[in-house]
């Protein structure tokens, strides 16, 4: 396997076939691990049967504002996955520092410190570490960046109130 | 009146005795003869004829009659008036009317009548009169006579001549062809010989003359120009009714088949030899065949007798000679007609026929066909006698010289020999006109220049002829090794996958790329070979290595600079390296003297001659770059100029440095080359690492020593735990190492691969075991302090013996969990499965193997589902055991561990799926885990609806509107 994957990436002119063998494999590979051996409050699998956009399923850190609740993800991967990163956004309503009323996500893995040895999993992983710890000085949103420092009963209350929106629909 | 009043006073101007003289040879005419105007031909003849002098002059020399010999000047108005109607006469004898000429010659002398008396005279009269005057006789007769020839040809005999689109024999189209036209010209010929030019020295053409008299006026009259020019333009009318290209391919039909069987072609022989079979059984056919060959051989002598030509015989004589010989072999291989001599002869035959008719040789069509049939001749000979034969040594070389000087060249010098002793119809070229010799020469230079089959057909005696000859001889030579050099390059694929049986195809070779050009060839007819036939995705890597390989070898002997080998190994380097195999083959081929003896089925046994390879070390020659500096090195080559800018020199002269070079990036081969080394090491039972370090020591001549040292560490491992094995044993107690023997390996675990130390299969080992490993343990802390063990059971290898009752079962290989399991038995009949898997704490997936180990050595048995007991009896266990088969399969769920293992996957999969989407229906989830389940996903929808109960069953999912969800 290790031999292999040198002799792929000595091939530097790779043909987009090929290419979009890699990631297929790549990703087959990782439902596989992740189905296997799936680590706790984790999960994710393809939608509809296609490779290329997956749905994740993230159980909120426990001893957090988040805790005891499920998150649902979108997980959109690129034709040269794993040399780009995914696009991973939120689909459950967040309400987060680093986290837009899109679902988008600011996490420095996501952009320009992706690298092609994350996968699913420690996306996922660093994810959920991200629910408990953000980064409040680049955040997406300001409310929930000031509550958090200042106020977790009121930013707790606001976020649990996003949520149910969702699960009231 | 008038004519008898002039013959009356002609006679009484002749003496009696010239006229007795006269009378005696043109006798006076008969009393049947028409009185009128005819009956005054003799007359007026007799009166022409006596005024020639008679005393042995010949007409020509005196032409002219003077007037003054005349006792009577002729009256001009009379002179017309016997001149026309000897004209009427004489082409009314002449002409061919509407007749068809019969298949031979004889035929139409005895059908021919015999001119009488008259017309000889009108003959003579016509020839022989005004040869000066402006009425020329003789010439306008010629010419009418030309004309004459040429519509009867047109009209009769051209039609014959044609050939059918489809035709099944063609040597009898042939012969037919050309006997008829040879007739044609034959009668042609005859007349006007006879009568138009007939010179009347010897007074009658019918009367019997001496030979060889007759054989110089042949000459003679060949040399007469107005006979060549007759004959030239008898020769281009039968040229142009012969149409190409069906004639040429009805020549090249013919002529291949007789010029194969003569030159002892192998399957044209047996070809014509089917053809003669045939013949044979009809006879009709051979009798017609026997005519024709008669027919053809007999010659017309110019007087009208019928000689057999007596310089054929001399022609064919030396065919006659060898062809003896050549039908003894015949006889031998059962071949009583077609001999070679045979079909020799029918060719000189045919030959001389289209010499005749002015199509053979001499820059004439059939020497161009004649030289395509030796053309394909060359090569058929070549693919039939030398495809697929590469014996070492080769002697295809001398076999095939050998043949092109004493069989083929024998048969050309005789073919185009032949036409140059034929005087007949044929113009040699000294007498060529000076345009048309210099034609000749630029054409015959031409053919030199191309390579071509050279030809040349005025063959003389003298020196510069036998240079000529002996040239053309070395230019067959030349283009029959061509032929063979490029047989060869067609087979080289082959010849390189049998290496090294067909070393004699390689040398062949060798003389044949001995230009840039024949290189090229080869190069790239090769390179297109070796693509199409193993550099695709249906080859195996092994194979393609070992075609490399032999590649390598059957090059490095065709050229040992390294040339060709440089340039047709590229592709097939560039392709290894795509591929993601090549090092595992090749390492484990270049170890493979470490391996125990592997089974012939084995696909990589094949590369183990990697390893005698190997132990042949590096060649001394690729020892640093220095070699061009040896000024003593007597032996020495610049590059051949066909090096490339990339060529490196002597890269092809070592197979394992070759393979290695493949990668510039020597981790990769060592990384493999540990595995390979840590499983050798680990399989083998013993201490001994002998054949190992040799490989290993062979190896860093390679790859240095500092690559190499992870693998000296792993060498140094094993040698040390049998010291430190050793040391610990003696201090052991006597008492507990009696029935077990246990050994240990102490690999660092630094060194050596973590895939060769892979260690999940955890379970209990049998006491007596643990507590050796316990003892072991404390003995090598006490030795090497500060160092810590962990043991890794799952690679053990445990030798077996179990006695029962009636046998005793030895197995040296078995795994520690297999020997863990057979161990538990020690002393009970039968265990339950979950019983013996709790007593040892190992997991399904490796139980099930070792309990089915054992069960397959007859050792064990199920007896009942989940029990297994001992068999301690063959024979009667056996009878039990096919009892028991069938209730067990019927009565029993056992899954065998794959089928779990899928089960499990499959599980997971589907709560992964219910975790992510909701709820799902069993058409969506089945479509999903068909798409996604590595391996292949086989279940049916019932399978998939059925496991879905049981893990409701189990809590784990349940039914919601739609289809299925999760349990949250």
């Amino acid at each position: 396997m290790e031999a292999s994957s040198n002799l792929t990436a000595a091939n530097a002119p790779k043909r987009a076939a090929e290419a979009g063998a890699t990631v297929t494999k790549r990703l087959q590979t990782e439902l596989m691990q992740l189905m296997l051996s799936p680590p706790p409050g984790i999960s994710a699998f393809p939608r509809d049967g296609n490779l290329l956009s997956w749905t994740g399923t993230m159980a909120g850190p426990a001893d957090t504002p988040f805790a005891n609740l499920t998150f649902k993800l979108s997980l959109e991967f690129p034709s040269n996955y794993p040399m780009s990163p995914p696009n991973v956004t939120f689909t459950t309503p967040m309400f987060h520092p680093n986290v837009d009323m899109a679902g988008r996500i600011c996490l420095d893995i996501l952009k320009e410190k992706w690298s092609a040895v994350y996968n699913v999993q420690t996306v996922l992983l660093s994810l959920q570490s991200l629910l408990g710890e953000p980064n409040n000085k680049s955040p997406l949103n300001g409310q929930a960046a000031d509550l958090w420092d200042r106020d977790p009963a009121e930013f707790k209350r606001l976020m649990l109130l996003r949520y149910r929106e969702a699960e009231e629909e | 009146m008038a004519t008898t009043l002039l013959h009356q006073s002609s006679t009484k101007t002749c003496s009696s005795a010239r006229r007795q003289i006269f009378q005696s040879v043109f006798p006076l005419p008969t009393a049947n003869v028409d009185q009128s105007l005819l009956s005054t031909q003799p007359d007026s003849f007799f009166e022409t004829i006596h005024s020639t002098p008679s005393h042995g002059y010949n007409t020509r020399h005196h032409p002219t009659p003077t007037p003054d010999q005349l006792h009577l000047l002729p009256n001009p108005v009379e002179v017309q008036a016997r001149r026309s109607s000897a004209w009427e006469i004489v082409t009314k004898f002449l002409e061919f009317g509407n007749e068809t000429f019969p298949t031979s010659m004889l035929q139409w002398l005895e059908r021919r009548k015999v001119p009488g008396k008259e017309e000889l005279e009108a003959i003579k009269y016509m020839v022989l009169s005004n040869e000066d005057g402006e009425t020329n006789g003789r010439g306008m007769l010629a010419e009418w006579y030309t004309s004459e020839v040429r519509r009867h040809f047109l009209e009769r005999v051209r039609g014959e001549l044609e050939i059918p689109k489809e035709y099944n024999d063609a040597a009898k189209l042939l012969d037919r062809i050309l006997a008829i036209a040879n007739t044609a010209q034959e009668i042609y010929a005859f007349q006007l010989r006879n009568y138009v030019l007939a010179t009347f020295e010897e007074p009658s053409p019918r009367k019997l003359v001496r030979r060889g008299r007759t054989k110089k006026t042949l000459d003679d009259d060949d040399k007469d120009p107005r006979v060549r020019a007759f004959t030239r333009t008898l020769n281009s009318l039968i040229s142009h009714s012969l149409v190409d290209p069906g004639w040429s391919r009805l020549v090249y039909t013919v002529f291949l088949d007789l010029c194969g069987a003569a030159v002892g072609m192998p399957n044209t022989a047996e070809g014509d030899e089917d053809k003669m079979s045939i013949t044979e059984d009809n006879p009709e056919d051979g009798d017609e065949y026997g005519q024709i060959s008669a027919r053809l051989s007999q010659k017309i002598d110019p007087d009208g007798d019928i000689i057999v030509a007596t310089d054929d015989a001399s022609v064919i004589e030396p065919g006659q000679l060898r062809g003896n010989d050549d039908s003894q072999v015949s006889r031998n291989r059962s071949t009583p007609v077609g001999g070679k001599s045979h079909a020799r002869k029918k060719v000189l035959e045919l030959w001389r026929l289209m010499e005749n008719l002015g199509i053979g040789g001499a820059g004439r069509r059939g020497e161009r066909v004649f030289a395509e049939v030796i053309n394909t001749l060359i090569t058929s000979y070549v693919h039939q006698s030398f495809a697929e034969r590469w014996e070492h040594p080769s002697n295809a070389e001398e076999e095939l010289t050998d043949w092109v000087e004493n069989t083929l060249g024998k048969l050309i010098l005789d073919v185009l020999f032949s036409s140059a002793r034929k005087p007949e119809g044929y113009i040699p070229s000294d007498k060529l006109s000076p345009r048309e010799s210099l034609r000749v020469t630029r054409q015959s230079l031409g053919k030199r220049r191309k390579g071509g089959m050279e030809i040349d057909f005025s063959y003389g005696p003298d020196e510069e002829e036998q240079k000529r000859r002996a040239e053309d001889l070395e230019s067959w030579k030349r283009i029959a090794l061509g032929r063979l050099g490029r047989l060869r390059v067609s087979e080289l694929f082959d010849i390189v996958v049998d290496w090294p049986q067909s070393l004699g195809g390689v040398e062949d070779l060798k003389s044949y790329i001995t230009t840039p050009q024949t290189r090229l060839h080869l190069t790239t007819t090769f390179s297109a070979a070796l693509n199409s036939r193993i550099l695709h995705p249906g080859a195996g890597t092994s194979h393609v290595l070992a075609a490399y390989i032999r590649l390598i070898r059957a090059f490095t002997i065709l050229d040992p600079r390294g040339v060709l080998l440089d340039r047709v190994s590229r592709s097939i380097r560039r392709y290894l390296r795509e591929r993601d195999d090549t090092i595992r083959v090749v390492v484990r081929g270049i170890m493979a003297e470490t391996l125990p003896p592997s089974d012939p089925s084995d696909p990589d046994s094949d590369l183990a001659e990697l390893a005698a390879e190997l132990t042949k070390g590096l060649p001394s020659q690729a020892v640093g770059g220095l070699e061009d500096m040896d000024f003593e090195d007597m032996s020495w080559v610049p590059d051949p100029i066909d090096a490339g800018p990339e060529y490196k020199r002597n890269k092809g002269l070592d197979v394992v440095g070759s393979l290695i070079s493949l990668w510039d990036n020597k981790e990769v081969w060592l990384k493999e080359i540990q595995s390979v080394l840590a499983s050798r090491l680990l399989d083998n039972p013993g201490y001994d690492t002998t054949s190992e370090i040799r490989t290993i020591e062979l190896l860093k001549l390679r790859f240095g020593d500092s690559l190499t040292q992870a693998c000296d560490v792993m060498l140094k491992d094993i040698t040390d735990s049998k010291r430190a094995d050793a040391t610990i044993r003696e201090t052991r107690p006597q008492s507990q190492s009696l029935d077990t023997e246990f050994h240990a390996k102490i690999l660092s675990r630094l060194f050596w691969p973590q895939s060769s130390m892979k260690a999940e299969t955890v379970f209990r080992v049998p006491t007596e075991i643990s507590a050796a490993m316990d003892q072991f343990t404390a003995g090598f802390e006490a030795l090497k302090s500060k160092r810590k063990l962990d043991w890794l059971p799952a690679l053990a290898t445990v030798e077996v013996e179990l006695e029962l009752e009636d046998r005793t079962v030895h197995v040296t290989d078995a795994t520690a969990a297999q020997a863990a399991v057979i161990h538990a038995f020690d002393g009970i009949t039968s265990l339950r499965g979950e019983e013996l898997m709790k007593k040892l704490q190992m997991s399904t997936s490796v139980f099930n193997p070792a309990i089915s180990f054992w069960m397959e050595k007859m050792v064990l048995r199920e007896s009942e589902p989940g029990l297994y007991t001992v068999c301690e009896r063959l024979d009667k266990e056996t009878e039990l055991d096919t009892g028991h088969r069938p209730g067990n399969d019927g009565g029993d769920e056992e899954i065998d561990p794959e089928k779990l293992m899928e089960r499990q996957i499959i599980e997971k999969f589907i709560i992964g799926m219910l975790t992510n989407q909701g709820v799902i229906q069993e058409q969506r989830m089945q479509m999903m885990l068909t798409m996604l389940v590595p391996g292949g996903y086989t279940w049916s929808i019932d399978e998939l609806k059925e496991f879905l109960v049981e893990m409701k069953d189990a809590g784990k999912v349940m039914v919601a509107p739609g289809g299925w969800k999760i349990v949250s």
